[in-house]
């Protein structure tokens, strides 16, 4: 049963282009930037000839590619990375004081793992993959997910905890400085 | 249903799976996601397949399998006789030619399921993922035999000498493509071959699955030859560290000792034929 890599990249598109775009927002937290990800993704999958290219493999390509893509951004932006969380921390605090977005809040932190760990935690979490579907959706062993998920939860609890220590220093003066930096 | 937390560090502060989730759908569900162009998609993979001419074929079949493509390739005549014929020719013309068929395959066979590329067949097992030679030997396994010069006019050889390596540290080997046979041969050697450490004829290491690893054009008249380098790790692998032609990222370091190594170099003809994987004779190295 045989298909053009064309056909399969029609169907993909058609049947899991959103939700590879959703994929790709989720690690990136900008819509042209996962608009842009998702399209290049695509043409490195399908610009390299493979060999019984189904359409699960060709997701699995294409999430990886999209992967690969944050890791070489997030490597070229390392040092906006290494100190947004000073910048956007007080302000998320601020936000939190005023009670009113915890879920936008733990969308900075999920933004702020490494993007192995977000990559790891959205499959896990958002699509609700078991360990070893996420294992060969990224290509990694199933002990590197478990790792990665734990890292990224640890993360995630660490900042939650960092971030209700700097919420009870600033309870009395609220209103003073809203960001670092 | 949310899943479980995997490893939960910290009970009390880790984040709730539920909320977790739920912040993530909403998260996913307020952005309006640009559209994918599927026109530009489809015009840009197919000029990246013409212009880079990338072609990477994974065999998990076995070993002999393996061998058997190679053989099939060359063994028809497709290689030889063609680049001949067309030394001339831009070296983009082959993959045009080939997706072009492949894409009248693919029309003629409307409403089947899977891709498959000219040429593909049964040789290449039921799951032929793509993966390369990073497949060719796993953990725990034995090596795949040195490619005969009979069987095809490439051979590979790993020519540098290999000094001893610290158990867990990286290794670099020059390997060297020769053109054994009496016709010209062009196409395109994938850049990095997948170099293999064995031990007693069992595959203790090999790389872990490249995805898009790059390709370098060759043109090599008879007797001609060409050098690329390669990389491997003197860390020990097994059976339970394989999934998909990747391998566990923490491996142990192997214990001194001696080993062996190999070399698998994936080749691409010019005309479009099925890629050829040229296996190495071994060469000895030691680790400590």
């Amino acid at each position: 049963m045989a298909r053009t890599w064309d056909d399969v990249a029609t169907r993909l598109v058609a049947e899991r282009g959103d939700a590879l775009t959703r994929y790709a927002y989720l690690l990136t937290g900008s819509v042209e930037d996962a608009a842009d990800l998702v399209q290049d993704a695509l043409v490195r999958t399908f610009g390299t000839p493979r060999f019984h290219l189904d359409l699960p493999r060709a997701e699995a390509y294409v999430r990886r590619a999209i992967l690969n893509a944050v890791i070489d951004r997030s490597r070229r932006d390392g040092t906006w990375r290494r100190v947004r969380h000073l910048a956007v921390s007080p302000t998320s605090t601020e936000a939190e004081s005023a009670g009113t977005d915890e879920r936008l809040d733990l969308m900075r932190r999920v933004h702020a793992l490494a993007p192995r760990q977000a990559a790891c935690i959205v499959l896990r979490y958002y699509e609700d993959l078991t360990v070893d579907q996420v294992a060969a959706t990224l290509g990694l062993s199933a002990g590197a997910v478990k790792r990665y998920l734990s890292d990224a939860l640890r993360a995630l609890s660490s900042s939650i905890r960092a971030s209700d220590a700097a919420m009870l220093r600033q309870a009395p003066t609220r209103t003073e400085g809203d960001h670092v930096a | 249903m949310s899943p479980e937390p995997t490893h939960s560090p910290d009970p009390a502060d880790a984040p709730d799976p539920g909320g977790l989730s739920e912040a993530l759908a909403h998260e996913a569900d307020a952005a309006t996601p640009r559209p994918v162009d599927l026109d530009a998609v489809l015009r840009g993979s197919r000029a990246r397949r013409r212009h880079r001419r990338r072609a990477v074929v994974g065999v998990t079949a076995s070993v002999a399998g393996v061998l058997v493509v190679g053989a099939l390739a060359f063994g028809v005549g497709s290689l030889g006789p063609r680049s001949a014929t067309t030394a001339g020719s831009s070296a983009a013309d082959g993959p045009v030619a080939s997706e072009s068929q492949a894409e009248q395959d693919g029309d003629a066979a409307a409403g089947q399921s899977e891709a498959v590329a000219p040429q593909d067949g049964a040789q290449f097992g039921d799951d032929a993922l793509v993966v390369g030679p990073d497949a060719v030997n796993r953990c725990g396994a034995l090596i795949a035999t040195a490619t005969d010069a009979a069987d095809g006019p490439l051979t590979a050889t790993l020519v540098s000498p290999v000094g001893p390596v610290a158990p867990g540290a990286d290794g670099v080997v020059r390997v060297r493509v020769v053109n054994e046979g009496s016709t010209v041969v062009e196409g395109s050697l994938r850049s990095s071959p997948s170099i293999t450490v064995s031990d007693a004829g069992t595959t203790v290491w090999h790389p872990s699955l490249a995805v898009d690893d790059g390709l370098v054009p060759v043109r090599l008249a008879p007797g001609e030859d060409v050098e690329l380098e390669g990389r491997f790790t003197a860390d020990s692998c097994s059976a339970a560290d394989e999934q998909d032609g990747a391998i566990a990222a923490d491996l142990p370091p192997l214990p001194d000792g001696a080993y062996a190594l190999s070399a698998v170099v994936a080749f691409v003809g010019s005309t479009g034929a099925n890629p050829v994987l040229v296996v190495s004779p071994t060469v000895p190295v030691t680790v400590g």
